[in-house]
């Protein structure tokens, strides 16, 4: 019942309002950096943290304003969800840096409030992503590149003092049997708009990307799931299409 | 008209910010904390159990390859574990019978369980070898004690015969280690050694070396050099460019290995290559056949050098099928995957159980994966008894005849 809620009532939207002259379609370009995190349990890995990691995303907003206060929207986008394994203490030095790059079509609400030209407006909204492509880059021991074989007996003070760092940087290689190639998530997000003519609408906003299904599938009892955490900063503009045609084709 | 739908629209609006907010608050599962697999109490067998499960879960290299159904395993034995009310013999018993039913699939030939109120342990590898052929450690065998005399006595020229016994550590445990060089006809270098702690040959032990590698730098004199890892159960990683380094004069990849580095089974790191380096103290390039001999009780490093050798333009293995426990190991402290203990608070350091097991996988250059099956050779030869008993080593002599002699 939540999920028809969810799909169905926009378009129900969409269609009463393309029934009506006043309503706006309007499309732009945004983009932004964004940081990205992976909620997960990490308990039985000793001296291993999961951070967060910078990435950037770049989008297409395509949208219906129905009144001043709603509109609708879907922003195809290009968006990296990156995050950082590091380890510490003796084993400082081992990482692997993990870039996801996602494509991601959300669809949210955008309910705006305040006055003509400056205003405030809030996103509500969920959004499906398909995980494109995966890059890894890190060091670690390596078990077969012994540091010691000339047997002095010392007592290294890292784990690369033991074993020779390998370093890599390569693509990632999905594994079927692992890896959820699909996310579905939820948005929310909050900015403020400046309309510039009554066409153009510059906005800035704070919007977080909340994964509701693992990166995973559920491949073993027990497993510890994986869930992106994506908080991103996107400067946009769109163009009120209709405004825009008969601002370049009206006579004079 | 859309005056008269604005009421109609503000309550589907409700209902879209309704549904976020439920699909909010309820779709992520949970996120829980499992402990490590030391960090259980361990004083009852269904703790024991669930620790041991864990533990293996998160700690074993092999779950992309194995086909051990391991979620079965958990849905079978805990509710017989749960029967387990009490630690006393016939409980412990059963435990132990528990457990091994439970890992005699796997194909890591390095596991091990050890009991630490028994004394008892179970190798899987070895199980499943005994279940195949219960002649597998005396049919056709080649133990240490004969490879000893019978080389010695028959092959090595004697005026360049030296060997020698010491007394080593691996792993905590003291064993003798022998080695033996010497010339065979004057045209082969040959060097066995009992185990890779080449770092710890002592007083009688050293000299064996001293002459193999002493030699080995003027090996233009022969027209191939013999390494006989039968019977050799393995040991330290560092002789590997100790051994096979002091032969070439430039580092080259013999296979990859790879660890965990994440809970789940399958989160593996990519695969690193596995090397050997010139020998820091000097090495040379060997141009000459160099035959590697190893057995079906050649374990680990020895199945590691093996493969580092049949590597070489000029490396070739000899003999049979090796035992097939390639993973390297080291300590757990080290990789995140690999040998832990359990039930440490109940019952101290040495826990109620100590799970050995690899740190890493490894493949070879080929992409072959011999955890569990072993190295195939590049010429099969195979010692008998009947052989041994007239004072023939029918794998020597295979090699005897590769070389050209």
């Amino acid at each position: 019942m939540r999920k028809l809620t969810l799909y169905w009532a926009p378009t129900l939207l969409f269609l009463l309002c393309s029934l009506q002259g006043r309503c706006q379609l309007f499309l732009g370009v945004e983009g932004g950096p964004n940081m990205n995190y992976l909620t997960t349990s990490n308990a039985s890995e000793p001296f291993t943290n999961y951070d967060g990691m910078r990435g950037w995303n770049i989008g297409i907003p395509v949208g219906y304003q129905f009144f001043d206060w709603l509109a609708l929207e879907t922003t195809p986008t290009y968006i990296h969800k990156n995050f950082d394994i590091v380890r510490t203490g003796f084993f400082t030095g081992v990482y692997q840096k993990n870039y996801n790059t996602y494509l991601q079509v959300p669809l949210n609400l955008r309910f705006s409030f305040g006055g003509k030209a400056l205003r405030g407006f809030v996103d509500l909204g969920g959004y499906g992503a398909y995980w494109a492509s995966g890059r890894i880059k890190g060091t670690e021991a390596n078990i077969l590149n012994e540091v010691d074989t000339a047997y002095q007996t010392v007592n290294p003070t890292s784990i690369l003092g033991e074993n020779y760092a390998y370093n890599y940087d390569q693509k990632y290689v999905f594994n079927s049997t692992k890896d959820n190639r699909m996310e579905f998530g939820l948005i929310g997000g909050a900015g403020i708009s400046y309309e510039l003519f009554q066409t153009y609408t510059f906005y800035l906003e704070g919007r977080y990307y909340r994964a509701m299904t693992d990166q995973q599938k559920q491949y073993e009892m027990n497993q510890a799931p994986r869930y992106n955490d994506n908080y991103g900063l996107t400067l946009g503009c769109t163009i009120k299409v209709k405004k825009l045609f008969s601002t370049l084709f009206s006579k004079k | 008209m859309i005056q008269a739908i604005r009421p109609l629209i503000a309550r589907i609006a409700l209902a879209w910010l309704l549904g976020i907010f439920l699909a909010l608050t309820g779709c992520r599962k949970t996120i829980t904390s499992t402990p490590e697999a030391t960090s259980y109490p361990g004083d009852n067998y269904p703790d024991i159990f669930q620790s041991f499960w864990n533990g293996m879960n998160t700690n074993y290299m092999f779950w992309g390859i194995d086909t051990t159904n391991w979620d079965n395993m958990y849905t079978v034995y805990k509710p017989l574990f749960d029967q387990l009310t009490i630690f006393d013999s016939a409980h412990e018993a059963l435990a132990e019978q528990y457990f091994s039913q439970m890992t005699q699939g796997l194909i890591d030939s390095h596991y091990t369980l050890e009991f630490e109120l028994t004394g008892n342990a179970f190798q899987p590898s070895t199980y499943r070898r005994l279940q195949q052929d219960p002649n597998y450690f005396t049919d056709s065998a080649f133990p240490a004690a004969v490879l000893d005399s019978l080389i010695p006595a028959k092959y090595i020229d004697p005026s360049s015969l030296v060997m020698g016994t010491d007394t080593v550590t691996l792993e905590g445990t003291s064993s003798p280690f022998t080695a033996v060089s010497g010339t065979i006809r004057g045209s082969i270098l040959y060097l066995y050694f009992s185990s890779f702690a080449l770092s710890q040959a002592g007083a009688n032990t050293g000299p064996v070396l001293n002459y193999f590698f002493s030699k080995l730098r003027g090996y233009g004199q022969f027209k191939g050099i013999v390494i006989d890892l039968r019977g050799n159960g393995g040991g330290e990683v560092e002789d590997l460019d100790y051994l096979v380094g002091q032969m070439v004069t430039s580092q080259y990849t013999f296979g990859y290995t790879r660890y965990k580095n994440g809970v789940n089974r399958l989160d593996y790191t990519p695969w690193a290559p596995a090397v050997v380096k010139p020998w820091v103290g000097g090495s040379v390039n060997v141009t000459i056949p160099i035959v590697v001999l190893a057995d079906h009780l050649s374990v680990s490093m020895s199945e590691l050098t093996t493969m580092a050798i049949k590597t070489l333009p000029n490396g070739k293995f000899i003999g049979t099928r090796t035992w097939g426990a390639n993973g390297p190991l080291t300590s757990s402290v080290y990789f995140d995957g690999g040998q832990f203990t359990i039930g440490s608070a109940a019952f101290g350091s040495g826990g109620y159980m100590f799970v050995y097991t690899s740190s890493s996988m490894f493949k070879y250059l080929n992409g072959d994966i011999y955890e569990g099956v072993g190295v195939p050779p590049d010429i099969y030869a195979r010692e008998t008894t009947a052989a041994y008993l007239s004072g023939d080593d029918l794998v020597l002599d295979a090699a005897i005849r590769y070389i050209g002699l």
